[in-house]
C-alpha cells in the first residue's frame, strides 16, 4: 500500500509538520463520537442497573432489570425473533447471493441485473415495510399482490400476515431488500478471480456447484467473513419494517413478532404509560453484547476454516 | 442444467424487482379500488376526471409531505455536508500522518458502526431534552452528523490510503505549508470519495426514521420518513390508499432518480469497506 | 320519552332536505358544509392574560372531527384574540410525541386522546393538571357542568386516584353490533345468545385481528355481563391470577366467545387494519363489532373506493348471556386534559367551555358523525340506535374493556391478554384452558412488575 511508506525512522520535516496537525484533523470527529456514541453507550449500561421513568433520581436497582427482562415473555420473544432474524434472514440471503454469484459471473447484463437488485437497498425500511403490508395483504376479492399472483396461477390465498407467520413474511421481505447489497460485494470479490481459475474448472468438467466449491468460496472467503459481520450488525438493530410490517401502525405489533429494537422502543419513547428507561437499556445492553458476541463468534470460525485452504 | 434453472431464477428475481417497482408508480396514481382489484392495469379514474395527480397532492399538501420535503431537503443536505467536512480530515489524518497509534484509533472509530442506535438514544434524548435541543431540528442536525461520523471516517479512511503520495511530497518540497496541501493537492484528489461520502449519507439520513420519530415531536420540523410514519396511522383511519401510496413514492422516487444517475458510484462506495 | 325523541329525530335526519320544521327549544343539525359557515358563537370565558394556546390533537387535519376542531379554534381566536397553534399528530401521538416530550421543554398546553388512554400514559406519569375548575367556567351557553350531564363527567373512569377531574370529555362513544338496514330487512335485535348465533350465521363477522384491542371485545363484553363492571379490572390487578378461576362468569364468558369466533370471515386475523371492517362495509360480511366510529370510517372508506355503495347503519347490543345478571353498556369518551407543564392554562381551559357551546360542538354530530355528551344536540342516524342503548335507564355504563386495556399502563394487556385471547379465538385454547392461560399468565406478570 502506497500509504504506507512513512517508517517511524524515517520521519521527513514534511510529515513532522502533517502530525502538529494530527489533532486539529482528527479532534472534531473524535470530540462528537465520544459526546454522542461512547458517552451515551457508557450510560446505557449504566441506567441498565437502575429503575428510572424518565423524571427525578434513577433508582439503582442492580441486576434487577436482567431479572425482569428474564422473566417477561415479550422478552423471550423479542430475544428469539431477533436471533431469527440474524440466522435464518443470514442463511436466506447468503444463499441467495451465493447463487446468484454462480449465475451472474459471465453472464451478460450482469451489471444491470446487480444494479436492479441492489436498488430496495437506498429505500427507506419504513417505506418498504408498509409497501409490504399492501403486497401482502388478504383479502377476497381485494388481494394484495401475492395472493393476487397466487390466485392468478390457480393456488388459494395465504394469510401471510397471521401472527406465526408474519415474522416469516419479515425475513423473506429483509431477505429480499438486502440481497442485491451481499450480491454486489459477493460479486465484487468474484470479478476480482482471474478467469482462467474458471476456465480450468470447466476444462475439467466442473459443474458451476462445484466451481463455486471449489474457486469462488476459497478465494471469496475474506469477504464473505466481512459480510457476515455486516449483515449480523444490520440485522440486531431491524426496527421500522418489523414495526410497520407486523403491526397496524397505530400500536406496536403484537408482541410475539417483537425484536429487541421493537422491545427498547416500546418501553421507551412508545410506551403507553410512564417510561421505563432502566428496562428499556438493559435490554439495549443485551444488544451489544449480541452484537459482540456474534461477531467475535464469526470471525473466530471464518477464520479458523479459512486454514484449510 | 443447473445454470439454466439459475438464469431463470435471477431473471425472475429481477423482472419480480421491476415489477414492483412498476406497482408502486402505477398505484400512486390509482384509486383504491383500482390498486387491489387491478394491480397491473394503468391508472385511470383519476386521468378521466382530470385529476391525475389527486394522490400526489393529497400526500403533499393533506398530509403535509410539501413542508416535510423542503425540511429534508436542507436538513440532509445541511448534515451530509457538515460529516464530510468534520470526517475528512480526521480520515485523512489517521489515514497518511503515520501518527503512532492511528491504527487503534481508527478501529475505535470503527466500532461505532457496529453500535445499534436503540443502545444510545435514551441518553441521547434525556441529555438533548437537558439542553433544549428535543423538537428541535438543530439537535436532529448535531445527532444525524454525530452519528455518522463513524460510518463517514471509516469509508474516508479506505479511500484516502488508496491516493498517490507523490504529488503531495513534492508540494511539500515546494514548500506548501501541510493545510495548505491538504486544501488544494489532496483534497481535489478525494473529490471523488468525499462526494461518495456525501452521497451515502444523504442516502441514509434521507431514510432515516428512528431518530425523527423520537426526537421530533410537532408537524413543522418532520422530516419525510417521519412525516410518512404519521401519516401511515392516519391513513388507514381515512381509508387513504392512494395518498400513503402516494406518500410512500414521495420518498422512494427521488432515491430513484439520484440512483439512476448515480448507481455505479453508490453500489461501489457502499460495498467498499467490505471489497477490499 | 327520550326514545320518541330521538325516533322522531332520527327519522328528521334521514329525510334529508325536507326542511323539518324543529319545534322551538330543539335544535336541529346543520347540513356540515352549513356548520363551517356559522357564525362564530360568542365566547362564554375569555383568558385575561394568555394571549397564545398550543394544542396537539389526535386527530390529523383533514379528518372531518380535526376541520371541526379547526374551525372551533379560528372562532376562538376571532373572539377572543388568543391564538391556537395546532399539531395534528393522530391517534399514535400520545405515546410517541407527548409522552416522552413531558420530561422537556416542548409540551402542550392543550391535548385529547380517550379517557384510558390519558389515564395510563398521561395522569399516571403525573403529567395533567386538575380541571375541576372547568366545571365552573361559562361555555357560549350556560356553564360546563350545566351541558354536561352528571353520567359523563362524575364517572371514576374520568377522575385520578384522588379523585380529581383529570379531563373535559366532547366525545362520547359507545361499541356494538352494526349491520346494514337495507341488506337485512325485518331485523328484530337478538335478546338471547341463541338467537344471536343463529342471526351471525356461517363466517359473517368481520374483525381486524390485528388490533388486540378490538379482538378483546368479544370476551369482555360477555364478562362483563357475567361479573359486571370493575370485575375484569378487578382479575387482571389480582396478583395471584386466582380471580380469572374463582369467578365461574370468565369460564362462561369464554365459552361463548369460543362460540362466536366460529362465525368470524375467512381471514380475520391475516389482514392488516382496516381492511376486515372494509370488508364487512363491502357485504363480505354481515356484522362488525365495533365502536361508534364504524360509520365514520366505513363511510369515509366506501365514499373513496369511488363505487356509489352506501350502508343504512343499524346497531344493537350483546343481549345478556345465560346466567348473567348485569346489563351492561360500554362507554368510553374522548376528552381534553390540560398538561401539568402548560404555560397557557387558562387559555386552554377556556377552550375547551368554548369548544363545548352547542353550536360549535354540532359539527362533531353534524361533520363527524359522532356522539357528543350534550344531551340537547340531536343524533346522528346512524347513530340513533346506541344512543337509544346508551340512555337505556336499565343499562349500567362501564368503561370499555373495563380499562382493562390501561392496567400497569397498558403493558398487561399488551403482554397477557391480548395474546390469551387471541389464541382463543383462534381455537388454539379451549375455554378452559384460556381461563388457566389467564390466571398463570396474570400472576407471572405481576411477579415481574414487582
Amino acid at each position: 500500500m502506497p500509504g504506507r511508506r512513512a517508517l517511524p525512522g524515517a520521519v521527513t520535516p514534511h510529515l513532522r509538520n502533517r502530525r502538529r496537525l494530527f489533532w486539529p484533523f482528527t479532534l472534531p470527529a473524535i470530540a462528537l463520537y465520544v459526546v454522542f456514541l461512547v458517552g451515551p453507550a457508557v450510560a446505557t449500561v449504566a441506567l441498565g442497573f437502575t429503575r428510572w421513568s424518565g423524571a427525578g433520581p434513577a433508582t439503582f436497582v442492580g441486576l434487577e432489570q436482567y431479572g425482569r427482562l428474564l422473566g417477561s415473555s415479550s422478552f423471550r420473544d423479542a430475544f428469539v425473533n431477533t436471533l431469527g432474524y440474524i440466522v435464518a434472514g443470514g442463511a436466506g440471503t447468503f444463499v441467495f447471493a451465493f447463487l446468484f454469484t454462480m449465475v451472474l459471473r459471465g453472464m451478460r447484463a450482469s451489471k444491470t441485473v446487480r444494479a436492479i437488485l441492489f436498488f430496495p437497498n437506498i429505500v427507506a425500511p419504513v417505506a418498504l415495510g408498509m409497501f409490504f403490508g399492501f403486497v401482502f395483504k388478504y383479502n377476497p376479492g381485494r388481494q394484495g399482490l401475492a395472493n393476487f399472483l397466487l390466485e392468478s396461477i390457480g393456488l388459494p390465498a395465504a394469510g401471510f400476515l397471521r401472527p406465526e407467520n408474519v415474522t416469516w413474511v419479515v425475513i423473506g421481505a429483509l431477505v429480499w431488500s438486502s440481497a442485491g447489497f451481499y450480491i454486489t460485494i459477493m460479486m465484487a470479490a468474484v470479478d476480482r478471480i482471474p478467469p482462467y481459475l474458471y476456465e480450468d474448472a470447466e476444462l475439467c468438467g466442473a459443474s458451476p456447484w462445484q466451481q463455486f466449491r471449489a474457486v469462488t468460496l476459497p478465494l471469496t472467503w475474506d469477504v464473505v467473513g466481512i459480510a457476515g459481520v455486516l449483515w449480523t450488525i444490520g440485522a440486531v438493530k431491524i426496527f421500522e419494517m418489523v414495526f410497520v410490517l407486523a403491526g397496524p401502525g397505530t400500536y406496536s405489533p403484537p408482541s410475539r413478532t417483537w425484536t429487541l429494537a421493537v422491545y427498547v422502543y416500546d418501553r421507551s419513547f412508545g410506551a403507553q404509560g410512564t417510561p421505563e428507561y432502566g428496562t428499556a437499556c438493559a435490554c439495549a445492553v443485551v444488544m451489544i453484547a449480541l452484537v459482540t458476541v456474534l461477531v467475535t463468534a464469526l470471525r473466530r470460525v471464518m477464520r479458523r476454516e479459512r486454514l484449510e485452504y | 442444467m443447473l445454470r439454466l434453472t439459475g438464469k431463470a431464477a435471477v431473471w425472475l428475481f429481477t423482472a419480480l424487482n421491476l415489477l414492483l417497482l412498476y406497482w408502486l408508480v402505477a398505484a400512486s396514481f390509482k384509486t383504491p379500488l383500482e390498486i387491489f382489484r387491478d394491480p397491473f392495469g394503468l391508472p385511470y379514474t383519476w386521468f378521466a376526471r382530470g385529476n391525475p395527480f389527486r394522490n400526489y397532492l393529497y400526500a403533499w399538501n393533506q398530509a403535509e409531505f410539501g413542508h416535510a420535503f423542503l425540511v429534508t431537503v436542507v436538513l440532509v443536505a445541511a448534515a451530509s455536508a457538515s460529516i464530510v467536512l468534520v470526517s475528512a480530515p480526521a480520515a485523512y489524518a489517521l489515514s497518511r500522518f503515520g501518527v503512532r497509534g492511528s491504527g487503534p484509533l481508527t478501529g475505535f472509530l470503527a466500532i461505532g458502526m457496529g453500535v445499534p442506535m436503540q443502545t444510545v438514544i435514551i441518553p441521547l434524548f434525556v441529555g438533548l431534552a437537558e439542553i433544549g435541543l428535543t423538537n428541535s431540528l438543530l439537535g436532529l442536525y448535531l445527532l444525524y452528523v454525530a452519528l455518522s461520523v463513524p460510518f463517514t471516517v471509516f469509508l474516508l479512511t479506505g479511500f484516502f490510503r488508496t491516493l498517490p503520495e507523490e504529488t503531495e511530497e513534492a508540494a511539500a518540497l515546494d514548500g506548501a505549508s501541510p493545510l495548505r496541501t491538504f486544501v488544494s493537492i489532496t483534497l481535489p484528489l478525494a473529490r471523488g470519495g468525499m462526494v461518495t461520502a456525501l452521497i451515502l449519507n444523504a442516502i441514509g439520513l434521507w431514510n432515516e426514521t428512528l431518530l425523527a420519530i423520537v426526537f421530533i415531536q410537532e408537524n413543522s420540523g418532520f422530516t419525510l420518513a417521519r412525516a410518512l410514519f404519521t401519516f401511515y396511522g392516519a391513513a388507514t383511519y381515512q381509508s387513504e390508499y392512494g395518498g400513503l401510496i402516494a406518500g410512500v413514492a414521495i420518498v422512494v422516487l427521488p432515491m430513484l432518480a439520484l440512483y439512476l444517475l448515480l448507481a455505479r458510484r453508490i453500489i461501489a462506495g457502499l460495498t467498499l469497506g467490505a471489497g477490499k | 320519552m327520550k326514545r320518541t325523541y330521538l325516533a322522531v329525530l332520527a327519522l328528521a335526519l334521514t329525510a334529508c332536505g325536507a326542511p323539518a320544521a324543529p319545534a322551538e327549544d330543539e335544535f336541529s343539525l346543520p347540513t356540515a358544509a352549513a356548520y363551517f359557515t356559522t357564525a362564530c358563537p360568542e365566547a362564554g370565558t375569555k383568558p385575561a392574560t394568555d394571549k397564545e394556546l398550543t394544542y396537539w390533537s389526535m386527530w390529523t387535519k383533514d379528518e372531518p372531527q380535526g376541520k371541526v376542531l379547526r374551525y372551533a379554534a379560528d372562532c376562538f381566536t376571532r373572539k377572543t384574540g388568543v391564538k391556537v397553534t395546532i399539531q395534528w399528530l393522530g391517534r399514535g401521538y400520545l405515546r410517541q410525541n407527548l409522552l416522552p416530550a413531558l420530561n422537556t421543554g416542548t409540551v402542550p398546553d392543550l391535548f385529547d386522546q380517550d379517557l384510558t388512554t390519558v389515564k395510563a400514559a398521561i395522569v399516571s406519569a403525573g403529567g395533567t393538571r386538575a380541571l375541576d375548575d372547568v366545571l365552573s367556567l361559562r361555555t357560549g351557553d350556560g356553564t360546563v357542568r350545566d351541558v354536561l350531564p352528571a353520567a359523563y363527567r362524575d364517572t371514576s373512569a374520568i377522575k385520578d386516584d384522588a379523585g380529581r377531574l383529570f379531563a373535559v370529555p366532547y366525545i362520547v362513544m359507545g361499541n356494538a353490533w352494526w349491520y346494514d338496514r337495507k341488506k337485512i330487512p325485518g331485523f328484530t335485535a337478538p335478546t338471547t345468545m341463541d338467537e344471536l348465533y343463529a342471526l351471525l350465521g356461517d363466517r359473517s363477522v368481520a374483525l381486524d385481528g390485528d388490533i388486540g384491542y378490538y379482538a378483546a371485545w368479544y370476551f369482555d363484553q360477555l364478562a362483563a355481563r357475567y361479573v359486571g363492571p370493575g370485575g375484569l379490572a378487578r382479575a387482571a390487578q389480582d396478583p395471584t391470577g386466582r380471580l380469572w378461576k374463582s369467578d365461574p362468569g370468565f369460564l362462561k364468558a369464554a365459552e361463548h366467545t369460543a362460540r362466536i369466533a366460529t362465525h368470524l370471515v375467512d381471514g380475520w386475523d391475516a389482514g392488516k387494519f382496516p381492511q376486515i371492517q372494509q370488508r364487512w362495509a363491502d357485504g363480505d360480511a354481515a356484522y362488525l363489532f365495533m365502536g361508534s366510529w364504524g360509520p365514520t370510517e366505513t363511510r369515509e372508506y366506501l365514499a373513496k373506493q369511488g363505487g356509489d355503495q352506501s350502508i343504512d347503519y343499524g346497531s344493537f347490543q350483546f343481549p345478556l348471556p345465560p346466567g348473567a345478571t348485569h346489563d351492561v353498556i360500554e362507554v368510553q369518551q374522548i376528552a381534553f386534559g390540560v398538561t401539568a407543564k402548560a404555560k397557557h392554562p387558562e387559555a386552554a381551559k377556556a377552550f375547551i367551555a368554548y369548544f363545548l357551546t352547542r353550536d360549535l360542538l354540532a359539527g362533531m354530530p353534524a361533520v363527524a358523525d359522532s356522539l357528543t355528551p350534550r344531551s340537547d344536540l340531536p343524533v346522528p342516524s346512524d347513530l340513533a340506535d346506541l344512543k337509544a342503548a346508551l340512555e337505556d335507564p336499565a343499562k349500567k355504563h362501564t368503561l370499555f374493556m373495563d380499562g382493562l386495556d390501561g392496567v400497569a399502563d397498558g403493558t398487561f394487556a399488551e403482554q397477557v391478554f391480548y395474546p390469551a385471547n387471541n389464541d382463543l379465538l383462534r381455537g388454539k385454547l379451549a375455554p378452559a384452558a384460556f381461563v388457566d392461560r389467564l390466571a398463570t399468565a396474570t400472576a407471572a406478570f405481576w411477579k415481574t412488575q414487582g
